[in-house]
């Protein structure tokens, strides 16, 4: 149990750095374009198609990061009326719910992948992206962040068992100001 | 299978997707999950599978929201840069020693920090950390103090760069930029408002906000102009761009996310230890950002195919009242489930219902993408689920309960519905920029 979360911790830390690194390029790719077209007369080609697909490599590259620190936005109007193990029942369904919903998303987007490595899918426009990488590392963030979830309803199960309160949730707001 | 009217549907999905978001799941989990019930009882399940199959990937690998991430950074790259302290560092020198100078301060660097930053919970995130000592050290009731911070926040998702204008603007199929541009004068004027409704309290109630006794001098005041010089020509580049049409909103993303970077570097206040942090919380808010995105799609698609939309805005359209019925409709519904739930979940919720009504009776597809966020944000401060409330309360280094600063905030929302009348009366000032635009 212990070594398989550390697995996921440490494939979810990988897979989000990358996601950096990712957005870094994209950034600094947009802006070479920006000045490339508007000044040197030479656009930088593909610009839209890496910042598409760095896009899906940010979003689900994040996933399981982000559910391991708790990070999702989340209602609790009923968690302040709620005791230690009702609140770990509540964590447990919430979190079957996401397993049931990135279940049925890595279900379907492995379909997808799979016809897209098959006809080898790319873009329409003048230069043909390949699209089937990010449909890889969509389908690859969401496996991951279901492994996650299953180690998770693991945990709320036995808290909830044990009548213990759950896991804190990160604040998640304020991490982003803790930089400065 | 026996397939449902969408309307027996729409009795089993909406209960559901309540009873979910009141136990706290996800709220983008929520919505994906009630958009797939729907399409499954109504449609069937190829049609909820293709779904399934297709927006994940439509919605993340998506050039025009790309700038949510762009933007987003620009802002991490901005606080780690520490231009928020130059901001408040110079419209304190500027404001401070006036009645309530300290919270007009405040509210004025939280709108030039607004210049930079999209997300309004950020704002009152790094505000509440800087002024809340300040003006808590010069006797500011808290309530006040804590208030006007959580009010000022929302600032930043009227100012451009927003990302709830994004995300209005997609679902909308609107003008991002223009929407962007749009933005700048309502935000300004809401700022002003602020600050005359803190000097009409400070002159009413002088206990709340005692004079503060500060000594600077004219050469100060001109020198602190040069602190936030960076984040003027920052968005001048990035607005700019957007106005004279020089490059789209995601290019304007990568534009001003890369001139913050350089102001962080060019500051020395960017080593690799922090630039690996300030990617990785970018990364993150991003993805919980668009998990919500997709899930309101799913629940769209869900609207759309079953044909509720048509069915629940033509029985409003049918109903045959005035446009400001509507429009007043639109206010309650907005401020309704604001006190419950998240700015950009209620955008995708609502709009594609509502959007296709409030167009139909002939309202500005950009005047009302402005008084949207102006409304969704109203939803952060209002009880009892206030994001930014509760922001302001968990990052205070001054001691301050929840019901301190949910007081706090309400004369800040009833100037926020003074703005709205505002811009009913004069649309002027929302559509005046964006129709200056060359395309």
């Amino acid at each position: 149990m212990k070594w398989s979360a550390e697995i996921v911790r440490r494939l979810a830390i990988g897979l989000v750095l990358l996601g950096s690194v990712g957005m870094m390029l994209s950034m600094l790719i947009c802006v070479a374009d920006v000045v490339g077209t508007n000044f040197l007369d030479w656009p930088v080609p593909g610009t839209l198609e890496i910042t598409e697909s760095t896009m899906v490599l940010i979003v689900f590259g994040a996933l399981a990061f982000t559910q391991e620190k708790r990070g999702h936005i989340r209602v609790e109007i009923l968690h302040g009326y709620m005791s230690a193990r009702l609140k770990s029942l509540a964590d447990l369904v919430t979190h079957l719910l996401a397993l049931v919903f990135f279940v049925l998303l890595a279900w379907y987007s492995f379909g997808e992948l799979s016809y897209s490595w098959e006809i080898q899918e790319a873009t329409m426009g003048t230069i043909r992206f390949p699209l089937y990488p990010a449909r890889t590392l969509l389908t690859a963030g969401a496996v991951l962040l279901v492994l996650q979830l299953v180690l998770d309803v693991i945990g709320d199960f036995g808290r909830a068992w044990r009548g213990e309160p759950p896991r804190e949730h990160a604040p998640a707001p304020e991490d982003s100001a803790k930089v400065s | 299978m026996d397939l449902l009217s969408a309307q027996a549907a729409g009795w089993i999905v909406i209960p559901f997707l309540v009873v979910c978001l009141a136990l706290g799941v996800h709220i983008g989990v929520a919505l994906g999950l009630a958009g797939f019930i729907g399409i499954l009882l109504t449609v069937g399940p190829d049609a909820a599978g293709a779904q399934f199959a297709a927006i994940p990937f439509s919605t993340t690998n998506n050039f025009n929201l790309a700038v949510i991430p762009l933007f987003i950074l620009m802002g991490s790259f901005a606080t780690a840069a520490g231009i928020v302290t130059e901001c408040f560092r110079t419209a304190y020198v500027w404001l401070g020693k006036l009645r309530g100078g300290l919270a007009m301060a405040t509210v004025m660097s939280s709108a030039a920090f607004g210049a930079a930053s999209g997300s309004t919970i950020v704002n009152a995130a790094v505000f509440t950390k800087m002024a809340m000592p300040e003006m808590t050290r010069f006797g500011y009731d808290v309530r006040l103090s804590s208030g006007c911070i959580a009010a000022a926040g929302t600032l930043a998702a009227l100012i451009p760069p927003s990302i709830l204008m994004v995300i209005y603007g997609v679902i909308t199929e609107q003008s991002i930029g223009k929407l962007l541009i749009a933005g700048i004068i309502p935000g300004i004027v809401t700022a002003v408002i602020y600050c005359g409704g803190i000097y009409v309290l400070a002159r009413v109630r002088p206990d709340l906000a005692p004079r503060a006794d500060i000594k600077v001098s004219w050469a100060e005041r001109w020198r602190s102009l040069y602190g936030v010089s960076g984040i003027a020509v920052l968005f001048f580049l990035v607005v700019g761009g957007i106005y004279g049409g020089y490059f789209p909103a995601t290019y304007a993303g990568a534009v001003g996310a890369f001139g913050a970077f350089v102001i962080a570097l060019f500051k020395r206040k960017l080593g690799p230890g922090t630039l690996a942090e300030v990617l990785k919380e970018a990364a993150v808010t991003t993805s919980v950002i668009f998990i919500i995105v997709v899930g309101g799609m799913l629940f769209a698609r869900f609207l759309i195919y079953s044909g509720l939309v048509d069915l629940i805005s033509n029985g409003l359209l049918s109903l045959g009242h005035g446009k400001y019925t509507y429009l007043v409709g639109y206010v309650v519904l907005f401020t309704i489930l604001g006190c419950f739930i998240e700015p950009i979940a209620i955008m995708v919720m609502t709009l594609p219902i509502m959007y296709p009504v409030m167009k139909a009776q002939g309202f500005d597809p950009i005047w009302l993408g402005v008084v949207s966020v102006k409304l969704a944000e109203i939803g952060v401060l209002t009880p009892p689920v206030g994001l930014n409330v509760f922001v302001v309360k968990s990052s205070s280094p001054v001691p301050v309960t929840l019901g301190q600063v949910f007081t706090g905030v309400m004369p800040f929302i009833a100037m926020d519905f003074l703005s709205l009348v505002l811009y009913v009366f004069f649309p002027g000032m929302i559509t005046w920029l964006p129709n200056l635009m060359s395309k």
